[in-house]
């Protein structure tokens, strides 16, 4: 499976987290793109280029 | 074991039961059964769920409006029930207020709101917790004549017909008689032959014998309502008109027992006044004061004329069918489940459902729609309404006050009766007015008596006497809440449903509306326009797929595909789904057999990291560029098997409502979850620049506070359903189409016709009451504040002399005489309520 497709989107609310870089639906269960903390939160990633991008500067994105 | 707990304190138990709302689930029970019982009075606290009560066995030391905070606190509120009560004679601020505050002191009264304009006190307290006979009592120990307008609904048009026809009639007879003694008696006073002939300790004698009966009698009720404010150490308007005539009165009868005091008092007589006594002016005020509460009375009555003509709307009688025989029985008989029967041309005695039969209704005294209404068998009918063509058998569902004109009527008067911010001044103003007055009036006299020109005496009192008489706090008691009446009566008849004195205040300022696309702007029956296949898809097998899924959906845009689908390829061939799930406001999805199907937005396609290819974006675009919505079709994760297209058509009204707003200079918004290019094609044709588009349904509220932080007044007008939240953000909650079902919590206004042309209606019937509003406090406030001082001799100083013109007025020194006071003062009340009757026939003015 690439990216979240629609088993993310239609995930219950509690599994569900939108990726702060491209704003796709993640499956928090199973994040494709893995996870990232930033001041004590969790953030999830649609794929790991995401997650990459995030990191590098995670207030541009917030 | 008993569950019973111990009660925390020795104090008597007293157990009540709280009906609650809002309640949902069990935790929602557990919350509210916590904040009880964290009260220490409270002993203990049982919330049932299915019955939406608590039992609360509680120490009555502690008031229930803490119970029912503590129950508010926790988010949920407290049941209650709206008791109208007819005060007979409340027609100032300060008794309003002391009304208001008996009646909140009774336990259980969750607010007392009286209205002087029409006599009323609405009374709001936890349901089946307090007796009418409890507050009435209240009322009537402060010596007020009370009844209770709730006693039996249908008998209210009656009871308030009388009440007002018996004050008319009484207040005609006290007025001619009055006027006529104070004729009388300046006859004798004025003639000089008179007083030749018979003497002028005889005319006094006379004048006595006429004032007498006209103080004591005519004038009992500012006596008797002077008193009662007194009792409660308080002070109001009739307390200075009891005061200024009583003074009149007790100077002249001393002068005509002694008439040597006038020689004491510096001798001679003011205004012509030869024999030194003032029977004239105490009966002439009397009189005029009277005539001005008749002229306000008459005024009142046509004033309330929208309420009462939708309160006779209820026939007497049902003719209904009982054991197969037809029986006409009063409608305080009728049951819900009996068969109604309505002939052509008879009003429809209660709400609902048609058995047999068929025929149109018209619903205009309702909706203010003037096309008649098809009905048929399952129609509903309303109470009020008038069958015109045919006859219809009907089963009743709701009756007495349960119908929907009943329910009109109550929100008519509820917001009739409440108070709108504006008034606060005028109320804060009328607080301290009367003792600001008798301080004034007191000054008066010192002032007159010690540095005044002779006779001294006698100015001193006249000029006190027509301070007291001239101030009118009741101008500024009736400025607002008499426009208010007008003006939210007006509405109704309209079809525009102001909940409150407040909405139909904050409405004048709306600077923005925001209208939500679906269902507000368009007709929200939206239709199935295209379908296009994609990636060898078979364009009847998507079709099929997809209507599979939307069956199970109660969106709007699902019916239009599910009809669509039926159409195309039969409604038989649609195949059934499982494991149905929803993502709001992007699309739905179900298992087919062993796939799933996803139907949803373009937003969708997004969320779930779909490249679309190039193909489904041009056709996407294309479709969005006609209006239209297009939607995708997905089978299991990402496999886009199709596109579909709806549109919905915009109400045919929509753009000369949309014209009509930006012609008052109201910025208009759409609020729409639709693609932004959909939305702005459909902005388009109606004539709107700025479109919020691709809103999600829980974001619409958060789209309008955005708004509100640009420093924009909004308006938010939507279904009054999904848009709730929205409607309740906004400064003014505007739901359309509420048809009968006006009760909407969130909403501000109700319209209740499905036409948008409303909105700015609604906004345009506030400016003329805010308009009536402040021309009705202006002059209020500038008649006190010009006339009190002149009333008090300031033009005496003033001026060097009168000028012949204002002599008739103001002697030749200066002094108003007191007469023209109480004639001031009689028509200043009457205006206030004559300024705000033209609203009666406020219009919406094109352009």
């Amino acid at each position: 499976m690439k990216h979240g497709g629609m088993s993310a989107v239609f995930a219950k609310p509690e599994d569900r987290a939108t990726d702060p870089v491209c704003k796709m639906i993640v499956d928090k269960r199973n994040p494709p793109g893995s996870t990232a903390e930033h001041e004590g939160k969790t953030y999830y990633f649609c794929a790991p280029g995401c997650r990459e991008t995030f990191k590098k500067d995670p207030t541009k994105f917030l | 074991m008993t569950t019973a707990q111990q009660p925390k304190t020795r104090d008597e138990v007293r157990r009540i039961t709280l009906p609650i709302e809002g309640m949902t689930c069990a935790s929602c029970v557990s919350t509210v059964q916590g904040a009880l019982r964290h009260l220490p009075a409270v002993s203990e606290a049982n919330v049932n769920l299915a019955l939406e009560t608590a039992s609360v066995a509680y120490a009555p030391r502690v008031p229930v409006i803490e119970l029912v905070k503590a129950v508010r606190g926790v988010g949920y509120g407290v049941g209650s029930d709206d008791i109208r009560l007819l005060v007979k004679g409340l027609d100032d601020v300060a008794s309003a207020r002391a009304i208001e505050s008996r009646l909140k002191a009774v336990d259980g009264v969750l607010d007392a709101s009286a209205n002087p304009a029409t006599q009323q006190v609405l009374v709001r307290v936890v349901r089946g917790l307090v007796e009418a006979e409890t507050l009435l009592e209240a009322v009537s120990s402060a010596g007020h004549d009370v009844t209770s307008l709730d006693a039996a609904d249908s008998l209210t048009v009656e009871v308030e017909r009388l009440a007002r026809t018996e004050e008319i009639r009484s207040l005609r007879v006290k007025t001619v008689l009055s006027l006529g003694a104070a004729a009388v008696i300046m006859a004798l006073m004025f003639v000089p032959a008179v007083a030749d002939a018979i003497g002028m300790r005889a005319v006094n004698f006379i004048a006595l014998a006429l004032a007498t009966p006209v103080q004591l009698w005519a004038g009992r009720q500012f006596y008797e309502s002077a008193w009662g404010a007194l009792r409660h150490r308080t002070s109001n308007m009739h307390t200075l008109i009891a005061l200024g005539t009583t003074v009149a009165y007790v100077y002249s009868a001393a002068v005509t027992f002694y008439p040597s005091l006038v020689h004491r008092m510096g001798g001679g007589g003011a205004f012509g006044h030869e024999g030194g006594t003032y029977f004239d002016t105490s009966t002439a005020i009397i009189g005029l004061i009277l005539f001005g509460r008749l002229l306000e009375a008459r005024a009142k009555g046509r004033a309330s004329r929208a309420m009462r003509a939708l309160m006779g709307l209820t026939p007497r009688t049902a003719r209904v069918e009982r054991d197969g025989q037809e029986l006409d029985i009063p409608i305080g008989e009728v049951r819900p489940g009996d068969e109604v029967i309505v002939r052509p041309g008879e009003r429809v005695p209660v709400d609902g459902t048609v058995v047999r039969g068929a025929s149109a209704m018209d619903e205009s005294m309702l909706t203010g729609e003037s096309m008649p209404v098809d009905k048929q068998a399952g129609s509903v009918v309303y109470s009020g309404t008038v069958n015109q063509t045919g006859s219809l058998v009907y089963r009743a569902t709701r009756v007495g006050s349960q119908t929907a004109l009943a329910q009109i009527i109550r929100l008519v008067r509820q917001a009739q009766g409440s108070k709108a911010p504006i008034q606060a001044l005028a109320d804060t103003v009328a607080a301290y007015f009367v003792p600001a007055v008798l301080v004034i009036a007191a000054a008066t006299f010192g002032v007159w008596l010690v540095w005044g020109p002779e006779p001294a005496f006698q100015f001193a009192l006249l000029n006190a006497i027509a301070v007291l008489i001239i101030a009118c706090p009741c101008a500024l008691g009736l400025a607002t809440p008499t426009a208010i009446m007008v003006g939210i009566g007006r509405g109704a008849e309209e079809g525009v449903l102001f909940r409150g004195a407040e909405a139909l205040e904050q409405a004048h300022r709306v600077e923005v509306v925001v209208m939500d696309k679906t269902g507000t702007l368009t007709l929200g029956k939206p239709r199935l326009t295209d379908v296009v296949p994609m990636n060898g898809a078979d364009e009847r097998e998507m079709l099929r797929l997809a209507a599979a899924v939307e069956r199970l959906s109660e969106h709007p845009v699902a019916a239009a595909i599910v009809q669509g689908a039926a159409e195309r390829v039969g409604a038989d061939s649609i195949g059934a789904v499982d494991e149905f799930q929803a993502a709001p406001g992007m699309g739905v999805r179900a298992r087919v057999g062993d796939a799933w199907v996803t139907v949803g937005s373009l937003r969708l396609a997004d969320a779930a990291g779909i490249e679309l290819p190039d193909e489904a974006r041009a056709v996407a675009s294309r479709l969005a560029e006609q209006g239209k919505t297009p939607m995708i079709v997905v089978r299991d994760e990402s496999d886009l098997i199709g596109m579909l297209a709806v549109a919905d058509t915009p109400r045919p009204e929509s753009k000369e409502a949309v014209r009509r707003l930006r012609s008052m200079g109201i910025e208009v918004v759409m609020l729409t979850g639709d693609n932004k290019a959909t939305a702005h094609a459909v902005a388009r044709q109606l004539g709107i620049d700025r479109v919020l588009a691709e809103v999600l349904p829980e974001q619409k509220a958060d789209e309008v506070k955005r708004l509100q932080a640009e420093g924009k007044r909004v308006a938010m007008v939507g279904d009054g359903i999904n848009d709730a939240p929205a409607l309740a953000q906004a400064d003014v909650g505007i739901a359309i189409g509420t048809g009968t079902d006006v009760a909407l919590e969130a909403a501000d206004v109700a319209l209740m016709r499905s036409d948008v042309r409303g909105v700015a209606a609604a906004i345009d019937l506030s400016k003329a009451t805010i308009r009536a509003i402040r021309q009705n406090l202006v002059w209020a406030f500038g008649y006190n504040i010009v006339l009190i001082p002149v009333a008090a001799g300031v033009l005496y100083v003033v001026l060097d002399s009168v000028p012949a013109g204002l002599r008739w007025a103001l002697g030749e020194r200066g002094f108003l005489n007191p007469v023209l006071a109480g004639l001031a003062m009689a028509f200043s009340s009457v205006s206030v309520v004559t300024n705000s009757l033209p609203l009666r026939d406020w219009k919406f003015r094109h352009d």
